[in-house]
């Protein structure tokens, strides 16, 4: 994504570099802001507090420890997610006894769909719900990293994945239903 | 449920910034917001530099603090663990007799007796040293008055103390050593031995009522445990602490015996170890339980008066029944000694206790604070007392005595507790922790119904913890 030379031109706060840095990583943490945040000044908000936060701590980024791609996705997921508490934009229910277990929901299905009717399916999803969602199946942190990451319990964390796979399931099945059926 | 990788490459899909992400656009946004990150790292590291200037001196001026403590705690004289040195300070036998000696308001005077006198006297008793002989004119000693009739010796003069017969219900003095007459010394200091082992005797039986569960029950003061809640660092989850601590035992007595005088009880710094886990619910509550050991000592002051009857000779005057002279008679009188002796009680208890307490914590950057409230039970493991007992009356030797004592209250107690906790995250796992907390106990620890104790525990603590 980006060089070593370039990563340690950062750590000095040399302005071509942060450039370039920015120019070539903001698609794919742009891509990433979008799934969380739907509100155009929040995404602008998002994205200009992941790369502030991105460079006040490149000088910590190990690569042994990982890519940077998958750094600065981990950044860029935090910002995210506290932007939308701050704002109070992350709702998340509380978890009743029982009702977390573990649904699945149509991969297939959704593999068949498009980016764009993906999009709109997350878009169409309570916040909450979609964020554990995302941080679940497509980030791929468990439920504990979870949990730290929003400061809820696991237990919550898992209830909210399975009402997100349930909503999941019953939109689907409502979506095909109104294409059979008319 | 797994990570969904079809999905994952759908959703990260690069595509073109929209313009108003375009670096020209959101640059000054950054580089300001940057150079706010920066400053507040600049912030912290000075905090934590401040901190430390601060941290340090404290952390040497509190283990100084506590060397001295122990030190002193190892070589009081006065402590229960130095038996043998206490010995040394205490009132032995020597200082007993000084004591009883110089608190006598007795004073030497020679005495001419006649009628006349005796009369404008008469509510003055002697206590008879030696006498002189009227038929002599002799000087004799109280052996050999011993040896002779009380009744029917008359005598001109004698050496003695006097005491007040007014007071002599409660107040007097036992015979001094007359300086004139050494024999008369030890038959004196014979009979004053033996009112010192009657004294003895009494002070056991004292003893021994105490050691059924009354006084030495009551001072006794049985420990509790103060364990704080600990609070945990920022942010949910489990963390496990280990506290040293200092405590310090107020003891609250309401006594209603009127035998002791000038009663003093102190607390005395001593140490425990508290280990306890911490749930927090949410960044704002967090629960704490635990195990905690610790040992109390409190000293216990105060002064023991009796009365002591002993004997004495006095004269009485009386007329010859042949010449009609006045003469005086000796007889044998009683005399009534308040003896009072100082008496100190160590007592130690070693207790563990069980606290249950709910905290509401203020967390501000690296720190927080925990005001808890709780329950705690306590329960004594073992408690001892020390004290100088009237063993040490006749010898030197074990004037100090360490006793396990039965007659405590060992039962349980549910007692409530309160706790003031200062924590600062050390990293993402560590934290340091100083606090205080007082448990009021609401059980009486004595077992006497005419005496009540319901002591404050207070308990300093230094914490260290890791979160889970």
């Amino acid at each position: 994504m980006i060089s070593v030379e370039t990563i340690n031109r950062c750590i000095t706060r040399e302005r071509t570099a942060l450039r370039e840095t920015y120019e070539a990583c903001a698609p794919y943490v742009y891509s990433i802001i979008k799934s969380y945040i739907y509100d155009e000044h929040l995404r602008k908000d998002a994205m200009q507090e992941s790369f502030a936060n991105i460079f006040h701590s490149i000088e910590r980024f190990d690569p042994n420890r990982g890519s940077f791609k998958s750094w600065i996705a981990k950044i860029t997921v935090n910002q995210s997610i506290s932007l939308l508490r701050s704002r109070g934009k992350l709702k998340l229910f509380v978890p009743i006894e029982g009702a977390h277990e573990e649904l699945g929901y149509n991969e297939e299905s959704i593999e068949e769909m498009s980016r764009e009717e993906i999009e709109n399916l997350l878009q169409e999803m309570p916040t909450g719900y979609r964020a554990i969602f995302l941080l679940n199946i497509i980030e791929g942190y468990n439920h504990t990293e979870i949990s730290d990451m929003l400061n809820i319990t696991k237990e919550t964390s898992r209830s909210q994945l399975s009402r997100s796979l349930r909503w999941i399931r019953n939109n689907l099945v409502q979506k095909a239903n109104t294409y059979f059926y008319g | 449920m797994a990570k969904n990788d079809h999905l994952n490459k759908l959703l990260r899909q690069e595509e073109d910034l929209p313009d108003y992400l375009k670096w020209n656009n959101v640059e000054n946004n950054i580089q300001s917001r940057l150079q706010q990150l920066d400053a507040r790292t600049e912030e912290d590291e000075d905090s934590d530099n401040r901190i430390i200037v601060f941290l340090i001196p404290f952390l040497l001026v509190a283990g100084i603090l506590l060397c001295a403590i122990w030190y002193r705690q190892i070589n009081d004289k006065d402590g229960p663990a130095q038996v043998s040195n206490a010995i040394s300070r205490d009132q032995g036998v020597a200082d007993y007799k000084h004591n009883q000696i110089s608190e006598s308001d007795a004073t030497e005077s020679t005495y001419v007796f006649n009628y006349s006198e005796y009369v404008k006297d008469y509510n003055e008793s002697k206590s008879v040293i030696s006498y002189t002989d009227t038929e002599t004119d002799t000087k004799q000693s109280l052996s050999d008055i011993a040896n002779e009739s009380l009744y029917s010796k008359a005598i001109t003069s004698i050496n003695a103390k006097s005491y007040h017969a007014s007071d002599n219900e409660r107040k007097g003095s036992r015979t001094d050593v007359n300086n004139e007459n050494k024999r008369a010394e030890k038959t004196l200091d014979s009979a004053n031995n033996n009112l010192i082992n009657q004294v003895a005797r009494i002070e056991r039986n004292n003893i021994s009522v105490i050691g059924a569960g009354y006084d030495f029950t009551d001072y006794l003061t049985l420990g509790t445990i103060a364990l704080s809640p600990q609070p945990a660092e920022v942010g949910s989850g489990i963390a496990l602490t280990l506290s040293a601590d200092m405590n310090y035992i107020q003891p609250q007595i309401n006594s209603i015996n009127t035998d002791r005088k000038s009663i003093s009880h102190t607390g005395q710094i001593n140490y425990g170890a508290t280990a306890s886990i911490i749930y927090n619910l949410n960044d704002n509550w967090s629960v704490t339980a635990g195990i905690s050991v610790q040992d109390y000592v409190s000293r216990f002051d105060y002064q023991n008066q009796w009365d002591t009857d002993g004997s004495y000779v006095r004269t009485v005057p009386g007329r010859n029944i042949y010449t009609g002279e006045v003469l005086q008679f000796l007889r044998e009188g009683k005399l009534v000694t308040m003896t009072k002796r100082n008496l100190i009680h160590y007592n130690k208890y070693r207790s563990v206790s069980i606290p249950l307490a709910i905290s509401r914590n203020l967390t501000t950057g690296k720190y927080r604070l925990s005001a808890g409230v709780g329950v705690r039970y306590n329960l004594i493991l073992d408690a001892q007392g020390k004290f100088n007992s009237a063993a040490g009356m006749d010898s030197l030797e074990d004037v100090f005595e360490l006793e396990s004592v039965d007659y405590l209250d060992h039962s349980g107690s549910l007692d409530p507790m309160a706790s003031l906790h200062v924590n600062r995250r050390l990293g993402s796992k560590m934290f340091i922790g100083l606090g205080i907390n007082a448990t009021f106990s609401s059980a009486n620890w004595t077992n006497d119904p005419s005496q009540e104790m319901r002591p404050t525990l207070w308990q300093s603590s230094v914490v260290l913890g890791y979160r889970l």
